[in-house]
């Protein structure tokens, strides 16, 4: 039985589409209002509120805490103070990617781990006789998003401690005497904030937000629109733009997180003294420069977009619905380089733009490809230019 | 140390002249662009961005020209001219990197049409609810409503590449105008010879006349009619207002016809983005400095002079002004 969740009252009846989508067997809106559109400018000029309470959520806790991660995820906690939070990965020995979350720190010894799927087998499978507990705590917890330019003014009339939280820090809170957590994180690449909600008290802080963003362009925005912005921002989506290394049937479809453009997590691996999962393996790709490819963006060339759809006799769409599927990235001897696996028309830039794997030799920002569309029921060949990610980084997302 | 300003500062190759008297060296320029509407902001972005020293020259306290917003009461900002954002040919936002200057489209939700009898038409972004509220006042003006898009679609996509042309010189024996000219004509030729008609009706006759054609519903037809009188002084029964509506249907945003946008902070909000591009790009803007006439070497526009009388100079002055003001007041007959 699908099942909704503690927010549902309030964005059901904001709902005015009836379109929901399946999130971890919970109903996510697709979206509210006629037309996303709205909703993804809602991110860039004021805030969106996203309910991102279906996530998986996993409390890590106990004396070996963070002994347990720092052996875990492939970027060291132990640089990762209480009161902060981190964007991390974890991987097989062979240094593919398992999946990638957030790990917020409450304590020394506290910590809360998010992930897109299940972890938890896997996760206690690999304590050994370390002193720590995992507790799945999905359901205890609700998760609000506020996303955008104007979420810590708006914010910070509930709750004035959050006005100078670092990216990526949390703090200890209440709105409407509800305590909360509230990280600055998020998956926009904007400004923006999750408030860690007792499930049972959800509606009131939901009310609470909603009170104060009203006459702020403040709207609540679906997965589409969510989907829009995480695509600019180069943020990247398990079983869209990677797989988990664990149940993938072939290495075809596993990833490094070099390879997936997560290589600044191990940056300093030559000062870090941990033994953590992969780590040979990944040492061993830096070392050899064996990545078969690296995740990118790209830019098509609008112009030869507009003169090809033209040639067909057709207006040159420029639809904004971000595409989860795979495109293939040629050479101009129309030989296969790799392939897109995200690509949207972005009304911020203006321009189509893709996530992309290409080989090492392609990476460099500057680099021309071409990009496989079908264009009046036959495969056209489409200039694009390899551009660094995120595609769209404003200076208030960490400012 | 914090910044006091939201602009960007100038390149430190190109300083600032402000506050310090100014030397024969410093008044040369590689190009003046005369005026600072979204015509010459555009045109000294792409001048600076090619590398040349340029100067843009504003006569009042903005920059924006026509595009302007300004607060007119205390707390309450007015877009005085232009109020809408469209045409907008997308090389100028990538070229000029408007996006990371600042530029916000804000898109209209809604087109509300109250009548007289308190019922209204209300078109918003889902396509079928527009069918179904267009059907409410007549239900064959619903795929009426669907056909006038697409014959109007299929004349907007033969017009709008003229838009980026520019347009061949009919006298002319140079092989490449010849070419352009040919281009041209093969373009019209080769289209459907219902497009051309539509064509032709649009720009020559009344915008009415078309719209009977296709509806019955007088609310449907006037809101669709209103795009063709705006800013004219003719009415929907007039020739010419055909031009009209077809010019606001041309009138592109996102890849949709008929889509107009405004921008955050009104067209001034949009010119003052585009001033900081310039900047960024390294042109410089000198506000409240009136051109009084250009000045001329043998034939030739050398410089320009200001109403109190200082100069400038460049091998390449550009007028974003009117030619009407550019030719009979601002320099001489030769």
């Amino acid at each position: 039985m699908i099942r909704t969740t503690p927010f549902h009252e309030r964005t059901n009846a904001l709902n005015q589409t009836g379109l929901w989508e399946h999130w971890s067997n919970h109903l996510a809106a697709q979206r509210y209002q006629l037309s996303e559109k709205f909703e993804y400018f809602a991110i860039r000029n004021s805030a969106g509120l996203f309910d991102s309470s279906p996530l998986y959520k996993y409390r890590i806790s106990g004396p070996d805490a963070e002994r347990f991660l720092a052996g875990v995820m492939i970027r060291d906690i132990r640089t990762c103070s209480p009161g902060h939070a981190q964007y991390t990965a974890w991987c097989d020995d062979r240094g593919f990617v398992v999946e990638d979350g957030v790990v917020l720190r409450h304590g020394p010894e506290e910590f809360l781990l998010t992930a897109a799927e299940p972890n938890l087998a896997y996760l206690e499978g690999l304590t050994g006789r370390l002193d720590v507990g995992i507790e799945e705590v999905s359901d205890d917890w609700a998760v609000l998003a506020i996303q955008g330019p104007r979420a810590r003014a708006l914010l910070a009339t509930l709750t004035p401690d959050i006005a100078g939280l670092p990216y990526f820090g949390l703090t200890a809170t209440t709105i409407a005497r509800v305590p909360v957590t509230v990280s600055r994180t998020g998956y926009t690449g904007d400004l923006g904030y999750e408030i860690w909600v007792p499930a049972g008290d959800a509606l009131a802080v939901w009310d609470a937000v909603w009170a104060t963003s009203r006459g702020q362009g403040v709207i609540p925005i679906g997965l589409t629109a969510l989907y829009m912005a995480r695509i600019e921002a180069g943020l990247v989506l398990l079983d869209v733009d990677f797989h988990s290394s664990r149940f993938a049937w072939t290495d075809a479809d596993r990833t490094t997180p070099i390879e997936l453009g997560l290589g600044w997590m191990v940056r300093n691996l030559d000062a870090d003294d941990r033994a953590f999962i992969g780590r040979d393996a990944i040492a061993r790709e830096l070392r050899e420069k064996t990545s078969r490819w690296r995740l990118t963006g790209l830019v098509v060339d609008w112009r030869d977009y507009d003169r090809v759809y033209g040639a067909a006799g057709l207006i040159p769409p420029k639809d904004h619905t971000p595409v989860h599927d795979e495109y293939y990235v040629y050479d101009d001897k129309l030989n296969q380089l790799g392939y897109a696996t995200s690509q949207m028309y972005s009304p911020m830039l203006q321009r189509h733009i893709a996530l992309a794997r290409v080989p090492l030799d392609r990476a460099a920002p500057g680099s021309r490809v071409k990009l496989e569309l079908a264009v009046s029921h036959r495969y056209e060949y489409i200039d694009a230019e390899v551009v660094r990610l995120p595609l769209f980084n404003p200076e208030r997302r960490t400012a | 140390m914090p910044k006091t300003t939201a602009r960007p500062q100038p390149r430190p190759t190109r300083p600032a002249k402000s506050g310090k008297a100014a030397t024969k060296d410093d008044r040369t320029y590689d190009a003046i662009v005369i005026g600072g509407g979204h015509n010459g902001l555009t045109n000294g972005a792409y001048l600076a961005k090619s590398g040349l020293r340029t100067l843009i020259l504003e006569r009042r306290h903005l920059v924006g020209g026509a595009a302007i917003t300004e607060e007119l009461r205390p707390g309450f900002w007015f877009t005085t001219f232009s109020y809408a954002l469209s045409l907008l040919r997308p090389d100028i936002i990538h070229e000029l990197e408007l996006t990371k200057h600042g530029f916000m489209p804000i898109l209209m939700p809604t087109t509300f049409c109250p009548k007289e009898d308190g019922d209204y038409l209300l078109l918003g972004q889902d396509h079928g609810a527009n069918l179904k509220e267009i059907a409410r006042h007549s239900p064959r003006d619903a795929d009426a409503y669907e056909a006038f898009n697409h014959d109007v679609g299929k004349v907007c996509q033969a017009i709008k590449p003229l838009l980026d042309m520019v347009p061949p010189d009919i006298f002319s024996d140079d092989p490449d105008e010849l070419v352009a000219l040919a281009g041209l004509g093969s373009h019209f030729r080769g289209l459907e010879k219902k497009v051309l008609h539509d064509a032709v009706r649009l720009l020559t006759g009344s915008a009415a006349d078309f719209l009977d054609d296709y509806f019955e519903s007088d609310i449907l037809k006037g809101y669709l009619a209103s795009s063709a009188i705006i800013g004219t002084k003719v009415g929907p029964y007039s020739q010419g207002s055909g031009l009209v509506l077809l010019y606001h249907i041309l009138g592109e945003h996102d890849g949709d016809f008929g889509a107009w946008a405004f921008h955050k902070g009104g067209n001034g909000g949009f010119t003052q983005v585009l001033a900081r591009a310039a900047e960024a790009f390294g042109a410089e803007i000198r506000l409240e400095s009136s051109v009084e006439r250009v000045v001329t070497t043998n034939g030739r526009a050398t410089g320009v002079a200001l109403a109190d009388g200082t100069e400038f100079h460049a091998p390449v002055i550009v007028s974003a002004l009117d030619p009407r003001r550019t030719f009979l007041e601002l320099v001489e007959p030769r």
